[in-house]
């Protein structure tokens, strides 16, 4: 009873400790913004910035940075998204020969060698402690865009779909879910990306054994296989096929927006990659303004993240995917399942046959 | 002979080592540049075969890649296919250029220049536009000519939902690999067509031989070195082909060498260089063999050779009551093989998401993805490094196959044999590796010292090290028909090397040359994996800015895009044979 009570004594004691500690911590934010501020001015407002999507969908979105922060005066873009293109870049930084960018997302397949290279650095704030100075304005901080080890905030989010021809598939036979695919109806009418991009749903547990048997009920099906999303849309549209199981959902919404015949149908559950991982270079000059750049992409600059690269948070009610992803199972792919990638591409090509594995 | 031989050997005796090495400097450090671009690349990719790890990385020697690369059956079950498909597109691609190259060259087909000039447009297609627009036209369910066969059967009461043709198929692609296939032979054999000596063909006919006759067994025989180097070229380059077998086998699940190669390596993160590597040195030991092969069919090369000091002027075959079914011949072919795929590509290139072509379809066409393109100011800044890339490549490229054509059919140094083996061997490289030894060599001392990392130049000499193979095929083939009476005239004349090359060996090699430059030009225009490999946020050239429209889900402004870079090759190509046909008929003179 006498140790109980001097328990209560102590924590009471630090509650009481710790409470004026809290309120006298000072802002992080207003601490980032201002470093932001002077990097910006050392570097004469030079900011450079390194992602995988085309300029249309990226300088938008950084010009409504600007907007809000004038400061980054002279923003520059670099579009990078293939492996070999990230792995130039590792031999670079071995060679001494250190690129300019400041910030920059990294493809899943290369991400695990970047980050062994050494080639990332945690920003100047933990955007844990990060997320509870951020401007009520600026909406919440959702805690699944942010990297348990502190290296990144993930800005948007890379939705994986199922893309089908109005034309061609009845409304009773609408997919609703990934093994409405196999549907003995869709026997070889149906298109699967054998460039493996629903990782998410091998590697998360709870979805893990049901994505194993789909897979193996995509081969069984007679699934036709394609390496290109745009290739693969372009046969949706035009009626070769009639759906294409596990398709980004944002490409699939610019060509409907075109007017192509082609419905949208999330699956329950879905698989999520969060795109756009913006991590800081060790080179950077600016780490505190790429840290900002990241908080404000996955917060304020949501709006703008979806209006320009259709690639919003489907938590996030703003956004066009929030109607068609709630009340589902999002299996996310985070660092932990980056760290698998080469098991689960050797899963997956054994199980679809595809050459080259024995 | 041997006395005249000796008299323009590369090697003579009485000279000091340093006047020597002045006299041939031009010859030495052009062979030297050609055995840096070939040699840089070949070593490292055997490095990485032997090695763990990965190019940035590497661990310990193995064997393990081998191992993995040739214990699987499957690895040798693909390479029979791929054998199959290599040699059935080739044989076709053979065919139909010899075809044409006779006709264009040698008769007096209508509109021959026209149709000569047409002949090279499909090397402005690129690959990817190339095998999508099959698919547009082949597919079963909604490609164009299956939508036209179907209602043309229903006439006679036949009614399919799908068909008749399947372009996703072997001989679909035996058929997209064939026809790919033929302005590349065509380009490395006209010149040889051009060249030949008409006392043979007048002997032939004075000995009552028939056109026919005389085609196969006069102009054949004196071709075999073009056709040869041609076929050869042609074969490792279906061997090698990945676009095709993706785009129309893949769907079907035909899987080729490439195919396996292409899956083997990318299923692991990150992926395996040794793997590949490994498994590419089959092309290599294959292009040694071919090489050795030809060289033994050529080694007796005055047999072949067809322009003497004796004066020559290329007869024109008349070819009489066959002149209109010639030409219509070939306008059957320029339909299915050039105009169909360029006209569905530019259909594409006016709508929003692919429908066949048809009345209701027409109000959806728009200009739209056009602006789309040209609004976009990097398509301005890539067309620059575009032109640069390609004049650079193609003017380096062809001017080092020269000397080193020369060196190899004309020099009597040790080893020319091995170097005429080396110079074909890039063309068994993939790209990404060539891409990879310049990464790695210019970004250590001494070459990074030298300020052409990142710039338009290091992809001008991936570019150069990968069409060195074409280059020295076409200009070795075009120099063996050169009889060496001439050179031996004009040394007893008292010139020199270099004025004998310029004023003697350029002037009747300039056809192939021109050829070869425009086949150079054109693919280092289109190329990708180089480029991209090598590229920069500033020298990005349009192959890639079409790749990044592609992959973005921009089918339609990509079409646009492939649509006006086709329209600017076709111009190109065009002026080409304009210079070709001005520069023979001065020979002519």
């Amino acid at each position: 009873m006498r140790d109980k009570a001097r328990s209560l004594f102590l924590i009471l004691a630090l509650l009481l400790w710790a409470a004026p500690c809290e309120a006298a911590q000072p802002n992080l934010f207003h601490q980032l913004a201002d470093r932001a501020k002077a990097e910006m001015e050392k570097a004469k407002g030079k900011f450079s910035v390194l992602l995988d999507l085309p300029d249309k969908e990226v300088l938008p979105v950084v010009r409504e940075f600007q907007k809000d922060f004038p400061f980054v005066a002279a923003p520059a873009y670099t579009r990078m998204n293939r492996t070999e293109e990230f792995q130039r870049m590792i031999l670079e930084v071995k060679s001494g020969r250190l690129p300019d960018y400041d910030i920059g997302h990294a493809q899943f397949e290369a991400w695990t060698q970047l980050r062994d290279a050494g080639v990332f650095v945690k920003p100047p704030f933990a955007y844990k402690e990060l997320a509870k100075f951020v401007p009520p304005a600026w909406g919440p901080l959702d805690e699944r865009a942010i990297d348990n080890d502190g290296y990144y905030i993930a800005g948007s989010a890379l939705i994986r779909i199922i893309a089908y021809n109005k034309n061609l598939v009845p409304p009773d036979k609408i997919p609703q879910k990934l093994e409405d695919c196999l549907d003995p109806a869709w026997k070889g009418k149906f298109l699967y990306n054998s460039r493996h991009v629903l990782t998410a749903l091998q590697h998360d547990p709870k979805t893990r054994e049901r994505f194993l048997k789909w897979l193996k009920g995509v081969a069984e099906n007679k699934a036709v296989l394609v390496r290109q999303q745009t290739e693969g849309l372009e046969k949706i549209a035009s009626g070769e096929y009639a759906m294409f199981c596990g398709v980004n959902y944002n490409t699939t919404l610019r060509m409907v927006r075109d007017g192509a015949p082609i419905g949208i149908a999330f699956p329950d559950p879905y698989a999520l990659d969060f795109a756009q991982r913006i991590h800081v270079f060790k080179w950077s000059k600016s780490p505190a303004t790429g840290q900002l750049f990241g908080l404000w992409m996955a917060t304020k600059g949501q709006p703008a993240v979806e209006k320009y690269m259709d690639r919003g948070f489907p938590w996030n009610p703003n956004t066009g995917a929030y109607p068609l992803a709630k009340g589902k199972y999002a299996a996310i792919c985070g660092p932990d399942c980056a760290d698998k990638t080469d098991q689960y591409l050797e899963e997956h090509a054994r199980i679809l046959g595809l050459p080259g594995v024995k | 002979m041997q006395e005249s031989t000796a008299l323009t050997s590369f090697h003579p005796p009485a000279q000091t080592l340093f006047r020597q090495i002045r006299r041939y400097a031009i010859p030495l450090l052009s062979t030297g540049i050609v055995l840096w671009l070939i040699l840089a690349p070949l070593i490292l990719l055997f490095i990485f075969s032997l090695r763990e790890g990965t190019p940035w990385q590497p661990g310990g020697f193995t064997l393990r890649h081998y191992i993995d690369a040739y214990s699987d059956p499957q690895a040798y079950a693909m390479f029979v296919n791929t054998v199959i498909l290599a040699l059935a597109s080739t044989l076709l691609s053979l065919s139909i250029a010899v075809f044409f190259a006779f006709l264009t060259e040698r008769t007096d087909m209508p509109l021959r220049n026209v149709a000569w000039g047409l002949m090279l447009v499909p090397m402005a297609v690129p690959g990817l536009l190339f095998g999508v627009s099959w698919t547009f036209l082949l597919s079963p369910k909604v490609g164009l000519l299956n939508v036209w066969m179907r209602s043309l059967l229903s006439w006679f009461g036949i009614e399919m939902a799908e068909g008749p043709l399947n372009i996703y198929s072997l001989w679909g692609m035996i058929f997209l690999e064939g026809i790919r296939g033929v302005t590349t032979i065509f380009l490395m054999i006209v010149g040889a067509f051009r060249a030949m000596d008409p006392s043979l063909e007048e002997a032939a006919k004075v000995s009552g031989a028939s056109n026919a006759r005389t085609f196969f067994r006069v102009f054949i025989p004196l071709l075999t070195p073009a056709l040869l180097a041609a076929g050869i070229y042609s074969f490792m380059s279906s061997l090698e082909s990945l676009e095709i077998p993706m785009i129309v086998g893949f769907p079907a699940g035909i899987y080729v060498f490439p195919t396996y190669i292409f899956f083997s390596v990318q299923r692991f993160a990150p992926p395996r260089y040794g793997l590949s590597a490994a498994l590419g040195v089959v092309y290599l030991v294959v292009s040694v063999l071919l090489v050795m092969g030809y060289r033994r069919v050529a080694r007796e090369s005055n047999r072949f050779a067809t322009i003497t000091g004796k004066g020559y002027r290329p007869r024109v075959i008349r070819l009489g009551k066959w002149r209109y079914p010639a030409f219509f011949a070939f306008l059957v072919y320029f339909t299915f093989t050039i105009a169909l795929p360029a006209l569905i590509l530019l259909w594409r290139s006016l709508i929003r998401f692919y429908v066949p072509p048809s009345r209701a379809a027409l109000s959806q066409v728009s200009l739209r993805q056009y602006q789309a393109v040209l609004g976009e100011d990097r398509v301005f800044e890539a067309l620059v490094n575009t032109v640069i890339a390609g004049v650079a490549t193609a003017t380096l490229t062809m001017a080092l196959s020269l000397i080193v054509a020369w060196v190899i059919v004309r020099g009597t140094i040790k080893g020319r044999g091995l170097l005429d083996g080396l110079t074909f061997l890039p063309h068994s490289i993939p790209g990404v590796v060539i891409a990879l030894a310049l990464i790695i060599l210019y970004l250590q001392p001494p070459f990074s010292y030298v300020p052409i990392y990142g710039t338009i130049w290091l992809i001008v000499i991936g570019l150069t090290a990968s069409y060195i193979a074409f280059g020295s095929r076409t200009m070795n083939g075009a120099l063996l028909q050169i009889h060496r009476e001439l050179e031996e005239a004009a040394q007893m004349s008292g010139l020199k090397w270099p004025t004998i090359l310029r004023r003697i060996i350029l002037p009747l090699l300039l056809p192939a040359f021109v050829s070869g430059w425009i086949w150079v030009a054109s693919h280092s225009l289109r190329s990708f994996s180089i480029p991209l490999m090598l590229g920069t946020r500033n020298n990005k050239v349009l192959s890639v800015v079409m790749w990044d429209l592609w992959e973005g889900g921009s089918a339609g402004p990509t079409c646009a895009l492939g649509v006006m870079l086709i329209a600017a090759l076709a111009i190109m190509t065009v002026a080409g044979r304009w210079l070709v046909s001005r520069m023979s008929r001065q020979q002519e003179t």
